[in-house]
């Protein structure tokens, strides 16, 4: 979105996975669940961009998208410059070795019958980084002093260890291929907060170390806020509003930001707000509103939101959001913007 | 932390032990707690702490292999461990309420939400006769005060004068009050056009809208404690801060306490009073909720306050509590943090600290502070 | 940083004590270890045992031999040479029926192996095509196994050898084409759930191909109820051998099998009881063994019994 595209890693444009809803007697496509519905966004060599938003907003979806787990209908994926959407098989396996993710749910994600070692290696094997057996286990006590556990560990089960622990594991075989972009859905949100403090220091250590870049998905938006360089804020499958974590955080532009910022509870009494901005729940995902897909909820909104679909506005350095007003949440005032600050 | 008449709840060194096929779990370890008239208790501690297993313990709904070695839960003055089983029952029933975390699970699938509601009066006729005319007569109260109060209506508000001192109510009569009582309440926690939400059925509702449903028929029975578990916890952001929201109305309309359950520390900040913190199946600290926050004693308190990641300002590095919870198979001796405390010495793992009162209303469990 | 030795190792010891309680709270798991154990053991011992060509003899003199005080049974010998030492008795060929209950039981214990290690195989194969391939190839299997499990099993298995002839292996297949459907649909179910489990995400976010994952992982990970599965259906194919020998499908009426030693035993049903009462009590220990011995270990292995 910027004029740097030289630093960017990945980029997508104008990505739209929607998944077909099947029914009656013939199975025929009745009408699709619009999970990503047109993303534009790019990613920064060496930053850890955060994409926050609420339980079925697509965000995870969007994760899937980038690691080719869930496919698009429509849109480029630029990794490095390629598009890897168009790639298949053997040609999408280099690309798919730069790119691991780590999943939300560590119990699950690690096969149960797989001990540690065999975990990290079969990535080893499957991508032929390693020459043998023993260049693979060497390689693999290394990567468990990585992320802090002991080489003893090797041998045991995912089932003897702790969420934490087994976090560790899950970053440590997204680490065993080397890549250079990690997707990381949620990687706390199923731990407790001391533990989730070691798993989020230990993965930015990591990023310092090893010069990762990191997509970073959360419904958390104080652990973005500490983790992130850049944030999007997703809300029905698009990214309403994103830029520099601080500058979106302190001053958000769209109100679905500024409503989401409002309502997450402070760890301070002496702090209390709890507007609840917000009524109601997202609409379904199937049947989304014309023109600005926020307008149902939105406080400020006319009846030009309902006709015209709101273009990404630079409103800020850096800063994009997709809302046709300039809203001042303090004095709960607007003002039109112009059309040619239209990206 | 005497048992005094202001507290509605009372749990005294409860002690409670899980059997199972690895060993006995010592789950709660002499827990000390008290809920008084009318505060919001927030109870706090991570997974494996013991909270749900002392809201378990308040509610008699342990599991089988759960055995409760010792001490006390008094509410309001019955002690709900050596009364007899009925006696239990009703007190429970008439004191009491429970929201859970997944209103799913417990909300019947094939029901409408009214009928489950009804389905709560109807099981206690006796108990619920009082409430439900006083319901209704105190909507009458309020029309003859504004004015317009019809002829029928002056006749039934004289009959139903009457029958609060019988106590006796018809079949027919009782479901008509009910309901009426029924939808007051669902509009009461903010559902929108309750009449409607009385006739749906649980699917046919959001997340939000079946912890407001919950929430409502906890509310039916008029309890003076209310125990929340984790309400917020699977709820979205926005969602969880309009059923906080509501519960903080709410704290201020119905006469009743509640404890509430959470992990979440800025939960409590936002709605609790007082807070009491739980570790490895101990309170390890209580104190006004401005205090705890502004200046934590226990160790474990401090720790956790300086690992929650904040929205409104970025910290360099996160601080974290090393190590992770115990195994309460083999817990550790003495004070159970003592292995993961950076301020452990000598005393610690040798005995267990008892709870002092360290500040005004601030008690802590921990031998920096004395004991 | 990371949990304590002893934890870990009491989650172990934890894992074995619960498997040991499982196998305490039912006792009737012993008894199928005991009687299925029994009669492998027998059948792996039994060459060397008993001559293993005995029952190719006949002693037309010998026939339905008894003279055991212990059962009470009159001798309905019409030959002089009874003694006690055929335990059991003889058979209508004068063979000792002891022996040939001996020599049948790695009979029957072979094709019930063959049968279900078979239908394990295959259901594996065209299961986890059927269930990973999905569409049409999954459509056309499981259409496949709805004729097959339509037709009554025994009517199939009969036909099958009308047709093919009475030899152990056309037996062996006939009752195989009873059980593989069966398999092909628990395959097929169990790898559909396990698909669906993160970890199988998580593997292809890897880059390991869709070989890998099934064969690698899902499938060792559906095992269990195979294991079971097959363990309870050793007895039932046992069961089903015997069935059908006994209604006469046999290779040779000669051939120690317990069918159709019953069989044999069966036309003197009133004059010598024994000869269709033992094969008959040996056909009901085995399949019972490993009935209770299959239940047992789905009690023990079900993870929904473990937490």
């Amino acid at each position: 979105m910027s004029g740097v595209q030289s630093s960017e890693l990945l980029r997508m444009e104008d990505v739209f996975t929607w998944f077909p809803i099947k029914g009656g007697i013939l199975g025929r496509t009745q009408a699709y669940v619009k999970a990503v519905d047109g993303v534009t966004l790019s990613v920064r060599r060496g930053e850890t961009l955060g994409i926050v938003g609420e339980s079925g907003c697509g965000k995870t979806t969007l994760a899937r998208t980038v690691v080719r787990l869930a496919e698009p209908i429509k849109g480029r994926l630029l990794f490095d410059g390629t598009d890897i959407l168009k790639l298949k098989g053997g040609r999408l396996k280099p690309f798919r070795r730069k790119m691991q993710m780590v999943f939300q749910d560590p119990y699950a994600s690690l096969d149960p019958r797989q001990n540690v070692r065999s975990a990290l290696t079969e990535p080893m094997h499957i991508h032929g980084i390693v020459s043998g057996k023993n260049e693979a286990d060497k390689r693999a006590a290394e990567l468990i002093r990585i992320v802090g556990l002991n080489p003893d560990h090797l041998s045991r089960f995912p089932h003897e260890f702790s969420g934490g622990q087994r976090q560790r594991i899950a970053v440590a075989r997204a680490l065993a291929v080397n890549p250079e972009f990690l997707v990381l859905d949620e990687p706390t949100s199923s731990l407790d907060v001391s533990v989730q403090a070691q798993i989020l220091n230990l993965l930015r250590d990591l990023q310092k170390e090893l010069g990762l870049t990191y997509l970073f998905i959360s419904h958390n938006l104080a652990v973005v806020r500490q983790m992130c360089s850049r944030t999007g804020v997703m809300y029905l499958g698009r990214v309403v509003e994103i830029g520099p974590t601080e500058s979106l955080f302190e001053r958000p532009r769209h109100p679905y930001t500024e409503a989401l910022l409002s309502s997450v509870p402070l760890p301070d009494p002496t702090k209390r707000r709890l507007l609840a901005p917000l009524e109601g729940d997202v609409p379904s995902p199937i049947t989304i509103p014309s023109g600005c897909r926020f307008r149902t909820r939105c406080g400020y909104a006319t009846d030009k939101c309902a006709e015209v679909f709101p273009p990404a506005t630079e409103v800020a350095p850096d800063q994009f959001a997709e809302c046709l007003y300039d809203i001042d949440f303090a004095k709960k005032t607007k003002r039109e913007l112009p059309v040619s600050s239209v990206q | 932390m005497d048992g005094s008449t202001q507290d509605i709840l009372t749990v005294k060194k409860l002690q409670v032990n899980f059997h199972t096929f690895a060993g006995q779990v010592k789950a709660l370890d002499g827990v000390d707690l008290s809920v008084k008239r009318g505060e919001v208790l927030g109870l706090v501690g991570e997974s494996g702490s013991g909270k749900s297993v002392t809201a378990l313990s308040i509610e008699g709904l342990l599991p089988q292999n759960a055995e409760v070695v010792g001490g006390q839960i008094i509410l309001n003055g019955k002690d709900l461990l050596t009364e007899k089983q009925g006696e239990i029952r009703t007190a429970r029933l008439r004191e009491m309420a429970m929201v859970f975390q997944d209103p799913l699970t417990y909300l019947n699938p094939v029901l409408t939400v009214g009928s489950q509601i009804l389905e709560i009066l109807e099981t206690d006729r006796r108990v619920f006769t009082p409430v439900v005319v006083a319901a209704r007569l105190e909507d009458l109260n309020k029309a003859a005060r504004e004015g317009t109060l019809t002829e029928k209506e002056t006749r039934e508000k004289a009959s139903l004068e009457a029958l609060l001192a019988e106590q006796t109510l018809g079949r027919r009569e009782f479901k008509r009050l009910a309901k009426a009582y029924a939808v007051a309440i669902l509009g009461r926690v903010r559902l929108p056009e309750p009449e409607r939400m009385f006739k749906m059925y649980p699917f046919e509702l959001s997340g939000g809208m079946r912890q407001r449903t919950m929430i409502a028929m906890a509310l039916v029975r008029r309890p003076a404690l209310l125990i929340a578990d984790e309400i917020t916890t699977a709820l979205d952001v926005t969602v969880q801060a309009q059923i906080l929201k509501l519960l903080r109305e709410l704290k201020d309309q119905i006469d009743a306490s509640i404890l509430l359950i959470t992990h979440d520390l800025a939960v409590v900040a936002e709605i609790c009073d007082r807070v009491a913190v739980m570790y490895a199946g101990n309170i390890v600290e209580v104190a006004e909720v401005g205090e705890l926050f502004k200046n934590p004693l226990h160790p474990y308190t401090q720790g956790l306050l300086a690992a929650i990641p904040r929205p409104d300002a970025v910290r360099g590095e996160l601080t974290s509590i090393k190590g992770s919870v115990p195994n309460l198979i083999y817990p550790p001796s003495g004070c159970r943090f003592h292995p993961r405390c950076p301020s452990a010495f000598e005393k610690c793992p040798l005995s267990k600290p008892p709870l002092v009162e360290a500040r005004a209303g601030h008690y802590v469990e921990c031998f920096l502070y004395g004991g | 940083m990371s949990e304590t030795e002893p934890q870990i190792e009491a989650r172990r010891s934890a894992d074995l004590r619960l498997a040991l309680h499982l196998f305490r709270k039912n006792p009737l798991v012993l008894v199928g270890l005991v009687l299925s154990v029994g009669s492998i053991v027998l059948a792996l011992l039994s060459p060397f045992l008993v001559n293993s060509t005995s029952w190719q003899i006949t002693h037309p003199l010998l026939k339905n031999c008894w003279n055991n005080p212990l059962f009470g049974w009159g001798n309905s010998n019409i030959a002089h040479d009874c003694s006690s030492s055929y335990v059991l008795g003889t058979d209508s060929y004068g063979r000792n029926l002891l022996t040939m209950i001996v020599l049948a039981i790695p009979v029957d214990l072979q094709i019930a192996l063959e049968v279900v290690l078979s239908a394990v195989a295959i259901g594996i194969v065209f299961g986890a095509t059927a269930s990973y391939a999905g569409g049409i190839v999954d459509e056309v299997i499981l259409r496949v196994t709805d004729i097959f499990l339509a037709v009554p099993g025994i009517l199939l298995a009969i036909v099958f050898m009308v047709v093919f002839g009475r030899t152990l292996t056309v037996l062996t297949g006939a009752v195989l084409l009873i059980w593989w459907p069966t398999y092909v649909r628990l395959v097929r179910s169990q790898v559909l759930s396990e698909k669906e489990r993160p970890y199988v995400e998580s593997l292809r976010s890897i880059g390991a191909g869709r070989f890998r994952i099934l064969f690698r992982h899902i499938v060792p990970n559906s095992i269990y109820p195979l294991l079971v599965q097959a363990t309870l259906d050793i007895g039932s194919v046992i069961l089903t051998v015997s069935a059908l020998t006994f209604i006469g499908l046999s290779p040779s009426p000669l051939l120690p099998e317990l069918g159709n030693l019953a069989s044999l035993g069966s036309q003197y049903f009133f004059t010598a009881p024994w000869l269709i009462i033992f094969p008959g009590l040996t056909i009901l220990l085995i399949s019972l063994g490993f009935n209770l011995l299959g239940d047992g270990l789905r009690d023990i292995l079900d993870p929904r019994l473990r937490r």
